[in-house]
C-alpha cells in the first residue's frame, strides 16, 4: 500500500522537473548561448559545456528563478561567467605559467565588458518585434525617420513614436537587469 | 498623427521626438528645431536626458548580434535531460541512504535520550560525535540556542551536519529554525535544513547545499521571522 502512494509521488516529482528543466532550456539557452559563446572565443564545444553546467546549476536551486526577487538573468550570466574564470584558472594552472603575470584582472575586465554587451543584447531580445525593428533600422542601420518609414512600410509619425516607445521600453529592462541606474 | 500628443499629458507636440533624437533618427532641419524646442520644455528635456545613455548601451553590441543572434545547438537539450536524469537517480539514492540513516538515528537517540534528558549538555552533544565541528556565535546577544556544525565536501555540493541546543521556551513550538549558507560572493542561499525546536533537547540536523565547500564563508541559523540567531564564520 505505502509502495503505491510513494510511486506516485515520484512520477509527480519528475514530470514537475521535467517542465521546470524544458521552460529552463526555452527561456534562457537562447541567451545564455550567445553570451557563454562570447566569453568562450567562439569555442561552441566549451560554450556548450557551460550553459549545461548553468542550467542544470538553476534546475537544481529552482529559488533562484522566483522572478520576485529580480530578473533571474542576472543570476545565470553570473553562473556562467564564474565557471568560465573558474575554467580559465584550472587550465592556466595545469599549463603552469609563469607567477609573475597578472591575467586575472585582464580576465575578470573582459568578462565585465562582455556580461554588459550581454545585458544589453539580452534587453533587445527581450522588446517586440517592431520595437527591436525601429531600433535595428535607426540606429543600428542609421537610417532616417523617413528611410525606415520605407523599409519597414510604415508612416514616419508611426517610426517616431516607435522610437520613444522603444527606447523607454528598453530602458525599463535594463533597469530591471541592473545595467542603467 | 501627433496633433494632440498621445505621450504627454502636458500637450506638448514634439514629446514623441526624444527617441528619434536620441537615436540620431532626426533630418537635419527637424534636429535643429528640436534642439531650439528643448531649452523651452523641461518634459522633453528630462526625456531626452533620461535616455541619453542608451546609444551608448547599444554601441556595445554587434549588429548582427541583433539581427540574427546565435542559436544553441541542438545537443544541448538532449544532454541537460540525461544529466538530470542522472541527479535524480543519485538523489534517489540518496534518500534511500538517508532514510536507512535516519532509522539508525533514531534508534541512537531512544538509548541517548535518557542521558540527554536526565543531564543536559551544556554546549556539545555526547550522543552524536563530530569531525571538527565548529561552534556558532550569537548574532547579537544571547538567544539561549546553542549550535556547532561540520562540513564536508560531497559529489552534489556541500553537506552540512549540525547540533542544535535551545533552553529559550520563547522559541518552543510551531516556530521553525533555518539554515542560511552565506557565500565568499556574498550570495545568501537556503540549505536543505529547517526543524523545531526542542527545549532542551540536543538537535542533531543535516542538510545540503549545491555549492563547493570553499565557496561558503558562513552559516546562519535564522529564526522563522528571518532574524539571524547564530552565525559560524568559516
Amino acid at each position: 500500500m505505502g509502495t503505491q502512494v510513494q510511486t506516485k509521488e515520484v512520477a509527480v516529482a519528475v514530470e514537475d522537473v521535467d517542465d521546470l528543466l524544458r521552460e529552463l532550456h526555452r527561456r534562457h539557452a537562447p541567451a545564455l548561448w550567445g553570451y557563454v559563446l562570447n566569453l568562450t572565443n567562439g569555442d561552441r564545444a566549451r560554450a556548450e559545456d557551460v550553459v549545461q553546467e548553468t542550467l542544470l546549476r538553476a534546475w537544481r536551486n529552482p529559488q533562484v528563478l522566483d522572478e520576485s526577487r529580480g530578473n533571474p538573468r542576472a543570476w545565470l550570466f553570473t553562473v556562467a561567467r564564474r565557471i568560465c574564470i573558474d575554467e580559465w584558472r584550472t587550465a592556466r594552472s595545469r599549463r603552469e605559467f609563469p607567477t609573475d603575470e597578472l591575467p586575472q584582472v585582464a580576465v575578470s575586465d573582459r568578462t565585465d565588458e562582455v556580461l554588459q554587451s550581454w545585458l544589453v543584447a539580452d534587453a533587445l531580445a527581450q522588446l517586440s518585434e517592431q520595437h527591436r525593428a525601429v531600433i535595428v533600422a535607426c540606429y543600428y542601420r542609421g537610417r532616417s525617420i523617413d528611410e525606415a518609414a520605407t523599409e519597414l512600410g510604415i508612416p514616419a509619425g508611426t517610426v517616431k513614436s516607435r522610437c520613444h516607445y522603444a527606447l523607454r521600453a528598453l530602458k525599463i529592462v535594463l533597469d530591471e537587469m541592473g545595467v542603467t541606474r | 498623427m501627433n496633433v494632440t500628443d498621445p505621450h504627454d499629458p502636458n500637450g506638448c507636440p514634439m514629446s514623441d521626438l526624444d527617441g528619434a533624437y536620441v537615436l540620431g533618427a532626426l533630418s537635419a532641419a527637424e534636429r535643429v528645431r528640436y534642439e531650439a524646442h528643448l531649452p523651452t520644455c523641461p518634459t522633453c528635456r528630462a526625456a531626452v536626458q533620461e535616455m541619453a545613455g542608451l546609444p551608448g548601451l547599444l554601441a556595445r553590441v554587434p549588429v548582427e548580434q541583433v539581427i540574427d543572434p546565435p542559436k544553441p545547438p541542438q545537443t544541448l537539450w538532449p544532454r541537460l535531460v540525461a544529466e538530470a536524469a542522472k541527479d535524480r537517480r543519485r538523489s534517489r539514492w540518496r534518500t534511500a541512504f538517508t532514510s536507512l540513516a535516519a532509522a539508525a538515528c533514531v534508534a541512537a537517540l531512544v538509548i541517548a535520550g535518557w542521558v540527554v534528558v536526565h543531564n543536559p549538555p551544556t554546549s556539545k552533544a555526547p550522543s552524536v560525535p563530530l569531525a571538527r565541528s565548529l561552534p556558532f556565535m550569537p548574532v547579537d546577544r544571547e538567544s539561549g540556542v546553542t549550535a556547532s556544525a561540520s562540513l564536508q565536501q560531497v559529489a552534489w555540493g556541500t553537506r552540512i551536519v549540525m547540533t542544535c541546543y535551545s533552553d529559550n521556551p520563547a522559541y518552543a513550538g510551531e516556530k521553525p529554525f533555518t539554515l542560511f549558507v552565506i557565500l565568499r560572493d556574498g550570495r545568501t542561499l537556503p540549505a536543505t535544513a529547517s526543524w523545531k525546536p526542542i527545549p532542551n533537547k540536543q538537535l542533531r540536523i543535516e542538510g545540503d547545499v549545491w555549492v563547493q565547500k570553499a565557496q561558503i564563508a558562513a552559516l546562519e541559523v535564522r529564526a522563522q521571522n528571518g532574524q539571524p540567531l547564530l552565525r559560524l564564520k568559516l
